[in-house]
């Protein structure tokens, strides 16, 4: 390596981690000192504004650690701001177990800010030819918008402006349905358990008709529940179309012939 | 009369996300050109991305990227170039500016860290400016920037900047805060240094304000209004290089818009100014045109 470049490695690896890293010899430390600065609330900034309520919940100092963990251990790859906190949240997936620290529903947090932020900032999909947007969405096979994340999070982190987290989830994880409406906002949206598992298994689906992900989803349903639950099914399929979560059907694998419904 | 270079001429502003709204409402006049990092724009879609339009189809527009890392010792990230190449055609952006610094090792640490100044140095950063002014068929601008620690100095910072601009056959940013922030933190004279600056490679010139760490110690801050040293830094370099376009930078502490455009103004002033005491000062040569 060259001789510049070793003093550049040098000084990133100090900046990265000052305790284990000396900074290059015969460098004022006040000046060293105003990289160290420099480096780490650029970063904070930059993390900050990507996971606001990160954050607020998790406080300066704390979130502070977060971000000097993050620039310590992670070489981050991205060169484009809005997708920084994306990329924190992989390296946080990954070294949560080695995290006992951390609050329980902080990784719950970082999904769902993150997951938002994506949806906000997605380039809008073209129109799809492959698709029918007057498509039957029982008969026919759904096909869901490209700007919609369904996210089950143990923690109600979506609310959590309004209470506190606590340590033990609820008994009931939280289904959220995010969705970018033509306005470009993204609404957040709490599922019921019968809607949450029929939009993933569409999200999953290029094949089946609406109809027969319904009959798969309520299989194991009691015999006098089935009737109505395949009813409310339908009908949210249809709410789903109109809200535009569905954006129509996929016409390769349209069935012949029409089922009205 | 003012120079006209790559499209762009007179006093602008850098354009950052808490002005968007009041630029919509409101066009502000004092504004000739803006400037924007592709690094905040690129795949970016929505509400904000759909913005975008807005303002390359009413002011001309010059990239100022932040990420490149053109002296970093990791390999030059040549995807992002094209990306930035790609950018710039889609929005009809003729130059593209980056900074004569490092950003990364590995990874990315997102800020302006120093090239040592070396003749090693010059070599490596030299060959990797032609090797973006190849793939994106144009002549690009390296600014000087602000730096606090000198590390392994074989020539001092004039003599680095001009052998790194020969070599790689591109142009200069002239940052006159940067000129000004670096005269204090390495005791030298920032007319002596504009003085050596070659003329003729300055496509544009940035302004900003800084920090006052301590009487030896000046922060590049962005985060306040341009001192009055640097305005004054500002005229001269107007004197030698003529009234050539200038853009205001303000990432911090940020006002309402009108204070920022008041500076814009006065900049606008400052070249008019020049300008009728400078009429035979030629602009530099072109870059490709299209």
């Amino acid at each position: 390596m060259s001789g510049f470049q070793d003093l550049q490695r040098q000084l990133t690896a100090h900046l990265r981690d000052p305790d284990a890293h000396p900074a290059p010899e015969g460098v004022e430390d006040r000046r060293i000192g105003i990289y160290r600065r420099l480096v780490f609330g650029n970063l904070s900034r930059l993390l900050g504004a990507g996971l606001p309520l990160t954050r607020e919940q998790l406080g300066k100092s704390r979130f502070g650690l977060l971000v000097r963990d993050f620039l310590r251990e992670h070489r981050a790859a991205t060169p484009y701001f809005p997708r920084l906190s994306g990329e924190f949240r992989q390296w946080h997936e990954k070294a949560r177990s080695g995290r006992p620290n951390d609050p329980p529903w902080l990784g719950d947090l970082i999904l769902y800010e993150t997951e938002k932020r994506i949806l906000q900032r997605l380039p809008d999909p073209p129109a799809d030819p492959a698709i029918d947007p007057q498509g039957n969405v029982v008969a026919g096979v759904p096909a869901p918008s490209p700007l919609l994340r369904l996210l089950t999070l143990r923690y109600p982190v979506h609310k959590s402006r309004k209470r506190e987290l606590g340590n033990a989830p609820p008994e009931t994880p939280s289904f959220l349905l995010l969705r970018r409406d033509r306005g470009g906002r993204v609404l957040t949206q709490e599922l019921g358990v019968l809607s949450a598992g029929l939009l993933a298994l569409a999200l999953d689906n290029t094949r089946q008709t609406g109809s027969a992900l319904l009959e798969t989803m309520l299989q194991q349903a009691p015999p006098d529940s089935r009737e109505p639950l395949l009813k409310q099914g339908r009908e949210q399929l249809q709410h789903f179309r109109r809200s535009g979560v569905l954006r129509g059907t996929y016409r390769d694998h349209a069935p012949t012939g029409s089922i009205n419904t | 009369m003012m120079p006209v270079i790559d499209g762009i001429a007179g006093a602008g502003l850098g354009l950052r996300r808490p002005y968007l709204k009041a630029f919509r409402e409101e066009p502000p006049e004092e504004v000739d050109f803006l400037e924007l990092a592709p690094e905040n724009w690129i795949g970016v879609g929505g509400s904000l991305g759909g913005q975008l339009g807005f303002f390359t189809e009413r002011w001309p527009v010059i990239a100022h990227g932040l990420s490149l890392s053109i002296g970093g010792p990791h390999p030059l990230n040549e995807s992002l170039v094209r990306d930035v190449g790609e950018w710039l055609d889609k929005h009809g952006v003729r130059l593209y500016s980056e900074h004569l610094s490092y950003t990364s090792d590995e990874g990315q640490l997102y800020d302006l860290l120093p090239i040592p100044f070396t003749s090693e140095a010059v070599r490596y950063v030299a060959e990797r400016i032609r090797r973006v002014q190849d793939i994106l068929e144009r002549r690009i601008a390296v600014e000087n920037v602000s730096y606090y620690a000198s590390m392994g100095a074989e020539m001092d910072e004039p003599e680095f900047l001009r052998a790194v601009l020969e070599e790689a056959d591109c142009g200069l940013l002239l940052d006159v805060n940067n000129i000004f922030v670096n005269s204090v933190n390495h005791s030298y004279d920032p007319y002596a240094f504009l003085d050596a600056i070659p003329a003729e490679r300055v496509l544009y010139l940035h302004t900003a304000g800084h920090y006052d760490e301590a009487p030896d110690l000046l922060i590049d801050t962005h985060g306040a209004a341009v001192k009055d040293e640097v305005w004054a830094l500002l005229e001269h370099a107007y004197s030698r290089l003529g009234p050539r376009p200038t853009v205001l930078e303000r990432d911090f502490n940020q006002p309402p818009l009108p204070e920022l455009l008041a500076e814009v103004a006065r900049i606008r002033d400052i070249q008019q100014a020049s300008g009728t005491k400078n009429q035979k000062i030629a602009a530099p040569s072109g870059g490709k045109t299209p």
